[in-house]
């Protein structure tokens, strides 16, 4: 395939799924780069996206956008080029099409890899994307339901907006796994048949060797040990680490504040027993039926 | 019915009886296709189990066998635990209960055939395994059309409803439990105990454990089926949780012999290939076909919707996906060689029942599951099982797509090669086409019910 045109590669998890670690890893690959999250497919405009985001307390969602366009178009990630990737963006009613069609020229020859979690939590955003890029590449992360819960209630309660404190009655961690992944099967299976693969995070990053060389083979691109060393280290993407004050996310904060690879076995859990964020209650039967398709116990 | 097929029908509405919906086992023996016919229900002596032998010379069936009858007790109609929330009817449209006759038949199908010569036979006779409520049993023919009864029921528990896959390996027969009725509930597909059988003599009623229960996994639901392949014999367990595993044995020793995994978890596609009911060496290479029970859904067990895979084990244990969803795998990235996915792209194939090899081609027939759902919309009557064929086992072309024309026939229960042919037997569904309609049992089965016998020549 000549890389000028390969087409972008999508991640697709709900948050918590070892996604910006998996991204920042297969990013370092020659033929692609790593981004941190566009979320440019929850709106048709940027404006009308940026503008909800700010609304809901979510600005720092806009942070990835920021700084690929500082580094890809103003010349690194400095707080004075986010300022001027922010008036780009203002500058004209672009739409979301046009920002993205703009990074992918921009990252070219490479292939762009995003990782937005929020793009799975409704079908249209995930429709939305297919409609823009129906030659993209999509994978299927998935984590097991009780761990990635888990990371979610560490996550929030660590928000300052939380209070420090866990809210069931705000967040079903449960809920999210859920609705992402059904939303993500019903989406894999209207694609043609290999256009979209699934992977369990746990065993990807308990066997890299193993499984890092049948990623690359199914986007068709380099599987030498040079290309393959290069994926070892996500650390040297320009977004794993924090950014300028003004876009300092775009990632997992725990990616960012340490994002070399840490090699081993990645512990699973059990679908069975008390929840620990709810003992009183067990995964519903629903969970437990995605789970097991996707080869947790 | 494509003329340019070369099958004809050589066997129609259960062959005498409509209430003989699924043409079960197939067996060459003697000049004679025998057949065993087996009844979803066993509610009076209508539902006798039958085995027929089809005459080649006069085109001729015979019933040789029917099952005795016996008085009816709780075990005559069990809850179907497949059924429980499925195809359960209701409304406006619900079909009056049928009742069990005082006097009911003891074998309502005969599930497997195995012409076999062991150390009591003078030369090879057949070996029959029935279905039974009452524990399963063992019957066997020297002459074609004396049967005799060897086994006590359910060789070691009454609970067994069946026998899958008779085997013979190494002079031993093996034979593995199939569904169980317990506490008022029958499972069709699982036993609950995951054990294959084995003896040195049939006749002999001296049937010994061949494995550690489970094979030592408590999730393993029963053995779906075994064959022999490469100087092994093979099984597969089925595994609601994590999908099937399969397993191999030289049985060397003696028994409970040792077994070696070759494959787990459904192959890496989990429950979704929750069993592997068909094996078969073709060109050197075991292949194997996966799927889920009715349509598509083990209901009791919550899993699927999902259509089968096809794959292919190589004599090194290496394997193939050849027809499936691409994925990645602790073998590496699997990505199927027909260029098909699950189901031969259709995701009303639930399993693949039957493959035979007959003159060069591997045959894969189908169980296609459309019709009910046209019928319960309101749809026009489309379906029929789908039979496949492949001269190497990559590349497949359909025989036909809609059961020869007959959308009611939903599945291809099995397929012998013989001298005279290929011949092929069905599952019927024709009680289908009255969904939503009223219907006193006295009417009788609807006009075309009944399994269907083809014969292919000239392929």
């Amino acid at each position: 395939m000549n890389a000028a045109v390969r087409p972008p590669f999508f991640i697709l998890c709900p948050l918590r799924s070892f996604s910006s670690l998996v991204c920042g890893m297969l990013g370092q690959h020659p033929d692609f780069l790593g981004l941190p999250e566009l979320n440019l497919f929850l709106d048709d405009y940027v404006s009308d996206l940026h503008r909800k985001l700010r609304r809901r307390g979510r600005a720092h969602a806009t942070n990835g956008v920021l700084r690929a366009l500082a580094e890809l178009q103003f010349g690194g990630q400095s707080e004075a080029n986010v300022d001027e990737a922010q008036h780009w963006l203002n500058e004209a009613d672009r739409s979301c099409q046009d920002v993205c069609d703009h990074i992918i020229a921009l990252a070219s020859p490479k292939a762009i890899i995003d990782k937005s979690p929020a793009t799975v939590m409704k079908p249209e955003h995930l429709d939305r994307m297919y409609e823009m890029y129906p030659d993209a590449f999509f994978l299927h992360l998935t984590r097991h339901p009780r761990p990635t819960c888990k990371s979610m209630i560490d996550l929030v309660s660590r928000n300052s907006e939380w209070g420090g404190k866990f809210d069931s009655e705000r967040m079903d961690p449960e809920n999210v796994w859920l609705q992402a992944h059904t939303n993500i099967v019903e989406f894999c299976s209207s694609l043609p048949l290999g256009q979209s693969m699934r992977i369990q995070g746990e065993q990807l990053l308990s066997n890299l060797e193993i499984y890092l060389p049948q990623i690359f083979e199914w986007l068709e691109a380099r599987t030498d040990a040079e290309a393959l060393e290069e994926v070892m280290h996500p650390e040297r993407s320009p977004f794993a680490c924090e950014g300028p004050q003004n876009a300092k996310y775009g990632n997992d904060p725990n990616f960012l504040a340490n994002p070399a690879l840490r090699r081993g076995q990645v512990k699973t859990s059990t679908l069975e027993g008390p929840l620990d964020w709810n003992p009183e209650a067990e995964f519903r039967p629903e969970t437990l039926k995605l789970a097991r398709e996707f080869g947790y116990q | 019915m494509p003329a340019e097929s070369g099958f004809r029908p050589i066997g129609q509405e259960g062959m005498g009886n409509p209430r003989s919906k699924v043409a079960h086992c197939l067996a060459w023996f003697k000049g004679y296709v025998y057949l065993g016919v087996t009844h979803h229900k066993g509610m009076g002596a209508h539902d006798r189990a039958r085995i027929l032998r089809w005459d080649p010379a006069s085109g001729n069936w015979e019933t040789v066998y029917e099952s005795p009858l016996v008085e009816a007790d709780e075990r005559a109609n069990p809850q179907d635990v497949l059924r429980k929330g499925q195809m359960s009817g209701g409304g406006r449209g619900r079909k009056a209960r049928e009742e069990v006759e005082p006097m009911v038949p003891l074998y309502r199908g005969f599930r497997s055939m195995l012409v076999y010569q062991g150390p009591s036979d003078d030369e090879p006779a057949l070996y029959i395994s029935s279905i039974c409520h009452w524990g399963a049993r063992i019957l066997r023919t020297q002459d074609g059309v004396t049967f005799t009864e060897l086994s006590d029921p359910g060789l070691v528990d009454e609970s067994f409803l069946s026998f899958r896959s008779l085997t013979n390996f190494n002079g031993k027969v093996f034979c593995a439990p199939t569904g169980a009725v317990r506490d008022g509930y029958m499972d069709r597909n699982f036993a609950g105990d995951t054990i294959i059988f084995v003896t040195d003599d049939p006749t002999s009623n001296a049937w010994v454990p061949a494995m550690e229960p489970g094979f030592g996994d408590d999730t393993n639901s029963s053995i779906s089926r075994l064959v022999v392949f490469n100087g092994f014999l093979y099984a597969s367990a089925g595994n609601p949780r994590k999908g099937f595993q399969l397993y191999k044995t030289d049985a060397s020793g003696e028994p409970p012999y040792t077994w070696t995994p070759v494959l787990t978890d459904g192959a890496q596609r989990y429950n979704l290939n929750e069993t592997a009911p068909t094996m078969i060496p073709f060109k050197g290479a075991l292949y194997i076909g996966s799927g889920l029970p009715g349509m598509g859904k083990d209901s009791a067990n919550d899993v699927g919707p999902a259509a089968f895979e096809l794959i292919r084990l190589n004599a090194d244990d290496s394997w193939d996906l050849i027809a499936g969803e691409p994925r990645f795998t602790l073998d590496g990235l699997k990505v199927p060689f027909s260029c098909m996915g699950p189901g031969f792209d259709d995701f009303y194939n639930s399993v693949i029942w039957a493959m035979e090899v007959h003159d060069g081609y591997l045959y894969a027939g189908t169980h296609h599951w459309l019709i009910f759902q046209a019928k319960l919309r309101r749809q026009p009557e489309v379906g029929g099982f789908h039979l496949w064929r492949s001269s190497d086992g990559d590349n497949w072309e359909a025989v036909t797509l809609d059961g020869f024309g007959y959308p009611y026939e939903v599945g291809i229960r099995t397929l012998l090669s013989t001298p005279e042919g290929l011949v092929l037997g069905t599952s019927n569904h024709m009680e289908a086409s009255q969904f939503g309609m009223r219907r006193d049992p006295s009417e009788g089965e609807p006009a075309g019910s009944g399994c269907q016998v083809w014969l292919g020549q000239d392929l």
